[in-house]
């Protein structure tokens, strides 16, 4: 076989699919990059996050809130269009799909993935008019029930499960610039695998999306904006539609039955169509009217690739026991490590002014990185696996690489949070934790003159006594402007969170209600 | 075709347990190669990627602002070294001050770049004395335009939040675009750059870090607040410059009067413009506290004198406030401002 035989020949759909895909994926980066301060308000910087019906579900389990279920109206628009159609968001919008289906059209030759060849093609047909095919067991859907369970249980698994959180994430992590550890994976398992494995196989917004059609598609089929329809008399059972699609979908060449493809993992990219070489066997419809049909083109011979030894068709995923067992090990460690951390925090961590109650804020968040993006000082930055997998990328607040200006910058990240994670405030106060000295080390305390960190607090929650700073309490907010400017090293002030006392001498605190208002003027 | 190796061991039952071996040995050894190959791929676009973003980094640029300065010296022409004006309208004295001492056209040539540096760090307005007054800032700024110059920017780096929030709510963001000058500021947000400045007649300061505006003006001019400093005793001309360094908090790790005074030895004002309208005498630098109106502002091309006459103000001597000492024993100017001629408008 020559090479000319293995170039990708386009058809007009696939162009159009492509720059449909890459628009939207543009849109999303844009979007990002729009995130930074100050964010964007139209359209909102976060408003393709909101296009996550996974996140929307999450957001009626975990923060239980009608307003922001309310702000998910894109997603529950995107359900709607779904439950008459098919999960074309895959195929057409999803960013994280597109970055695959990219990795699949830049994959080396030699990584080429498994195709059934004619031959296997035919005896696969027969074995199917048998019967002898069993139905493939989904291991996607378990992940969903999984990820829901524990979403209803306070767990947000949706950092692991949404393809639009990953991908968001990704692109910050770029931008920091941090290693999107995850996204890297999910592009090597495209590699080695097949392009859409992790949307055919694992994703669970994805399971969502395909069982949601799947309830509509027999009942609602002429109201779909969009759906591939098969004429059986056309057909001559070439499964040409089999070996091009990205999905893996069997659908249209095993089932005998005419109509609309029922399959929950059709994303209606219509590859089978404009691969078909029967005239009118396969269509592309919208409203029940084709858009777009196979017109009988030359059957494309060039596209068999006989590999040899070939291995058996992909029948989704099967587990060996030796396999079960380790991925069993593996979900104990990581249950082991869900709370557990690979070093011992010292300290409880802190976050932004708007998420004081730590499990709330747990569940609640998605970790889609949106406030680490749009903080002006950038004095939030994702965590890692420092306090367990419980709190991998939750925006932690490091007071010491920059103070939190939340009453100047208007609480720019509750602003973008799609989630509802982070509580807008009513008015300028807030409270992130309570700075305190460390006497021993504090150069007041030791004679010197400095007192930045009074020169620094715009609360007037830091009194000079002589030379030595002291806090008042029910002033100090914790926006750690004084902890960021401390010119010792480690810094002699720090923030902690409200309730936990340093190990430190004295902590230069006094308690008491504040200055009376009289000896302000 | 791959797998036709070592037949010689495959016979018999043993064979086949051999020859399944073998495949799986081989198809490892692709997958190794093809992982090897992958990730040598991305380590290599990585480091690519690395190189292109810091092949592109500055070498930090080492130069004084104005070589070789010692003592300030009095423009030729004018009537007086030091001009002390009173008045209740911080605007109108300030003119009168700077023309007393021959006019902002005696210190601005047509074309230059101006860097105005005010106490612009605080959040509060006026009555609080905390940062200079915006009529002072606007009138010097004003003043600078109508002596040519091509641009004017007031910098500071504000203490207390974003250069935004700062220079909007103590008014003079409002009062420099006014007059036609431009606030590059800094603050939290935006901690800028600065580049590194080496001080050959630094004591405890060798090397500092400024910021970029301050070593490309042809001209600055300081315009400090006077009021109490809990650390430092009094923040006058000298300690106003504390804002143009990136390592305004480390810098307190050093001994802060000489730091003050090394730091001044590589940034000399052409003009120092002292707001003493409002004076606060009390939990300096950022208040609240006791304020006092002295109605006063300070004129000189020579900062120590400046301070030094400042200090009066607040019933202390130049004694008190070390830094100055320290900045007349660096040469930078006459700390015994009755050895001056002082022109009281």
């Amino acid at each position: 076989m020559g090479r000319k035989g293995r170039r990708r020949r386009l058809s007009g759909l696939t162009i159009i699919r492509r720059a449909v895909q890459v628009a939207f994926l543009v849109f999303f980066v844009f979007l990002a990059f729009k995130a930074a301060y100050p964010p964007l308000s139209t359209p909102p910087a976060n408003i393709f996050l909101r296009f996550d019906p996974l996140a929307g579900l999450f957001s009626l389990l975990a923060v239980r809130s009608a307003p922001v279920a309310a702000s998910f109206w894109p997603a529950w628009i995107l359900l709607g269009l779904t439950l008459l159609g098919s999960r074309f968001f895959c195929g057409w919008i999803c960013p994280l799909g597109t970055c695959f289906d990219i990795a699949g059209a830049v994959k080396p030759k030699a990584l080429e993935y498994y195709r059934p060849n004619g031959g296997q093609i035919k005896e696969l047909r027969a074995r199917s008019k048998e019967g002898a095919i069993p139905r493939r067991f989904r291991i996607k859907y378990v992940i969903l029930a999984v990820v829901l369970a524990l979403a209803l249980a306070g767990v947000n698994l949706l950092y692991f499960a949404s393809p639009l959180v990953i991908m968001n994430r990704s692109v910050y992590y770029v931008l920091l610039p941090q290693v999107p550890v995850l996204f890297i994976i999910l592009m090597l398992l495209a590699f080695a695998y097949r392009p859409r494995f992790w949307c055919e196989e694992i994703c669970p917004l994805g399971s969502l999306l395909g069982l949601c059609s799947l309830a509509g598609k027999k009942l609602m089929a002429r109201l779909s904006p969009i759906s591939v329809a098969k004429d059986a008399s056309a057909c001559i059972d070439c499964g040409a539609c089999y070996r091009n699609c990205p999905f893996g979908v069997d659908e249209p060449f095993i089932k005998p039955e005419s109509g609309t493809l029922v399959s929950p993992d059709c994303t209606s990219c219509g590859a089978c169509v404009s691969s078909c070489p029967a005239g009118g066997a396969l269509s592309l419809k919208s409203f029940g009217l084709d858009i777009y049909d196979s017109r009988g083109k030359k059957a494309p011979a060039g596209r068999v690739l006989p590999t040899s030894p070939a291995p058996p068709p992909h029948k989704g995923l099967t587990v060996t026991r030796r396999e079960f067992v380790g991925s069993l090990s593996l979900g104990a460690v990581m249950l082991a490590g869900y709370t557990v951390g690979l070093r011992d925090l010292p300290e409880p961590v802190l976050r932004m002014p708007g998420a004081q109650d730590e499990s709330a804020f747990l569940a609640e968040c998605n970790r889609c990185g949106e406030c680490t993006r749009t903080c002006p000082t950038v004095c939030i930055r994702p965590m890692g696996l420092e306090d367990g997998f419980q709190k991998l990328w939750t925006p932690r607040f490091y007071p010491r690489k920059a103070g939190c200006i939340s009453d100047q910058c208007n609480q720019a990240c509750a602003r973008v949070c799609p989630a509802g994670a982070i509580k807008r405030r009513e008015s300028d106060d807030f409270k992130i934790g309570t700075a305190r000295v460390n006497t021993r080390t504090c150069l007041g305390y030791r004679g010197r003159l400095c007192l930045v960190c009074m020169e620094r607090c715009r609360f007037e929650a830091i009194e000079a006594d002589g030379l030595r700073p002291v806090i008042i309490e029910d002033e100090c907010t914790g926006c750690g402007a004084c902890e960021n400017t401390c010119p010792t090293e480690p810094a002699s002030i720090r923030i902690f969170a409200e309730g936990y006392s340093p190990a430190w001498p004295n902590g230069g605190l006094r308690r008491r209600g504040g200055r009376e208002p009289d000896s302000r003027e | 075709m791959r797998w036709e190796i070592g037949d010689e061991f495959l016979c018999g039952e043993e064979g086949d347990l051999t020859r399944g071996a073998l495949l799986r040995e081989v198809e490892r050894r692709d997958f190794v190669k093809k992982a090897g190959k992958l990730t040598g791929g991305l380590i290599l676009a990585a480091y690519l990627g690395t190189l292109a973003s810091c092949g592109r980094k500055k070498a930090p640029v080492v130069r004084r602002i104005v070589p070789e300065t010692t003592a300030a010296v009095p423009p030729p022409g004018a009537q007086a070294d030091l001009a002390v004006a009173a008045g209740s309208s911080a605007g109108e004295i300030t003119r009168k001050a700077v023309e007393a001492i021959g006019g902002m056209g005696s210190f601005v040539k047509e074309g230059d770049v101006v860097v105005v540096k005010p106490n612009a760090s605080f959040l509060d307005g006026v009555s609080a004395a905390t940062s200079t007054h915006p009529d002072v800032v606007g009138q010097v700024v004003a003043m600078c335009r109508e002596a040519g110059a091509s641009r004017v920017i007031v910098t500071d780096h504000c203490l207390r939040g974003t250069p935004e929030a700062c220079f909007g709510a103590n008014g003079i963001g409002e009062a420099v675009r006014k007059n036609g000058g431009e606030v590059i500021a800094y603050g939290a947000g935006d901690t800028g750059h600065g580049v590194d400045a080496e001080i050959p007649q630094g004591v405890v300061m060798k090397r500092t870090n400024i910021y970029p505006e301050v070593q490309e003006a042809d001209v600055v001019i300081t315009v400090p607040k006077a009021k109490h400093h809990s650390s430092a005793g009094l923040s006058l001309g000298m300690k106003n410059f504390i804002g143009v360094t990136t390592h305004m908090s480390s810098i307190h790790n050093l001994d802060l009067h000489r730091a003050i005074a090394d730091l001044n030895t590589l940034v000399r004002p052409a003009l120092t413009v002292t707001d003493a309208t409002i004076i606060l005498l009390d939990n300096g630098p950022g208040g609240p506290g006791p304020t006092k109106a002295a109605n006063t502002v300070i004129a000189s091309p020579d900062i120590v004198a400046a301070d030094s006459y400042a200090c009066t103000l607040f019933g202390l001597s130049a004694s008190d406030v070390p830094y100055i000492v320290y900045g007349n024993q660096a040469g930078l100017g006459e700390v015994d401002y009755n050895k001056l001629k002082i022109a009281r408008v």
